[in-house]
C-alpha cells in the first residue's frame, strides 16, 4: 500500500489545474505588476519619513528643552565644508537620476546610462564623505544634544546613502543584460515584454526615492550645518 | 523658543512632529496620481 499517487490515472490530486491566461489575464496581472512596484515605491519613502522624522523629533526636542544648556554648549557644529560637500555630491546624483530617467522616457539610452552610472559615483562620494567625516568631529559623540543627534545622522545618511545606491546600482546592473537581450525589441526602453515594462516601473520608483532622498539630504544638512 | 529651556515647547513637538508627519505623508499620498498606461 503506498501513499503515493498512481501515475497514469486522469486525475492526480496533488496535481495543479492548468491554467490557461488569456491576453487580456496577462495584462490584467502586468498592471498589478507595475501597480504594486508604484505602491511600494511610495510606502517605502512613507517608511523613511517616519525613519527620518524620528531623528527630526529627536533633534527638535532636544534643542527646545536644551536641558542643563547642554543642547549644543559653546555652539559647535559638524565640520561644515563636509556636510555642504556630501549634500552637494547627494542633491547633484539625484538631479542626475531624474534627468537620466526622463531621457529614458524619450529613448535616449546613453544618456540614462551616463547619468545613471554619475550618479552612482556621486552617491559612493557622498557616502565616503559621511564615513571619513566621522573621523573629523570636533566634538565627542555622547557630549551634548547636539553631538548625539549629529552622530545619529550620520549612521542613517550612510544607511540611506547605501539604500539609493543599492536600487540604482542594481538598476543599472540589470539594464545591461536586458540592453542585449531586448535588443529586437526595442531594446529596455521601448520593449513592451513584461520584463523591461518592470524594469520601467522600478525605475520610476527609484528617482522617486532619490528625489526623496534628495529632500532628507537638504533638510538635514540646513538642520545640522546652517542653521 | 528653540533653544531657551522651553519645555512646553518641547512637549508640544512631541505631539506636532509625529501627527505632522502622519498628516503631510498621508496627503502627500492622497495626491499622488498613477500614471495610466
Amino acid at each position: 500500500m503506498t501513499t503515493e499517487p498512481v501515475a497514469g490515472d486522469d486525475y492526480m490530486a496533488y496535481e495543479a489545474p492548468a491554467f490557461i491566461e488569456t491576453p487580456e489575464e496577462i495584462e490584467y496581472e502586468m498592471r498589478s505588476a507595475e501597480g504594486a512596484m508604484w505602491t511600494g515605491g511610495r510606502l517605502v519613502i512613507g517608511i523613511g519619513a517616519f525613519f527620518f522624522a524620528s531623528l527630526a523629533f529627536a533633534y527638535f526636542y532636544l534643542r527646545s528643552t536644551n536641558s542643563e544648556n547642554l543642547w549644543r554648549p559653546n555652539d559647535i557644529t559638524g565640520p561644515t565644508a563636509i556636510g555642504a560637500a556630501i549634500f552637494a555630491f547627494a542633491a547633484a546624483g539625484a538631479l542626475l537620476n531624474g534627468y537620466g530617467t526622463k531621457r529614458l522616457r524619450r529613448g535616449e539610452t546613453l544618456d540614462w546610462e551616463v547619468s545613471g552610472w554619475v550618479a552612482i559615483s556621486c552617491a559612493i562620494v557622498a557616502l565616503g564623505l559621511q564615513v571619513w567625516e566621522l573621523t573629523q568631529l570636533p566634538f565627542f559623540p555622547g557630549s551634548s544634544g547636539y553631538a548625539s543627534c549629529f552622530v545619529g545622522w550620520a549612521v542613517m545618511n550612510v544607511a540611506l546613502l547605501l539604500a539609493g545606491l543599492y536600487w540604482l546600482e542594481t538598476l543599472l546592473a540589470r539594464w545591461l543584460r536586458l540592453r542585449r537581450a531586448l535588443v529586437e525589441d526595442g531594446g529596455p526602453a521601448r520593449s513592451t515584454m513584461p520584463v523591461a515594462r518592470l524594469f520601467r516601473a522600478n525605475l520610476e520608483a527609484c528617482w522617486y526615492f532619490w528625489a526623496f532622498m534628495a529632500f532628507v539630504e537638504l533638510f538635514f544638512w540646513l538642520v545640522f550645518y546652517v542653521i | 523658543m528653540l533653544g531657551s529651556n522651553s519645555l512646553v515647547g518641547a512637549q508640544a513637538l512631541t505631539f506636532v512632529i509625529p501627527v505632522g508627519t502622519f498628516i503631510v505623508v498621508c496627503l502627500w499620498f492622497f495626491f499622488q496620481r498613477r500614471p495610466n498606461r
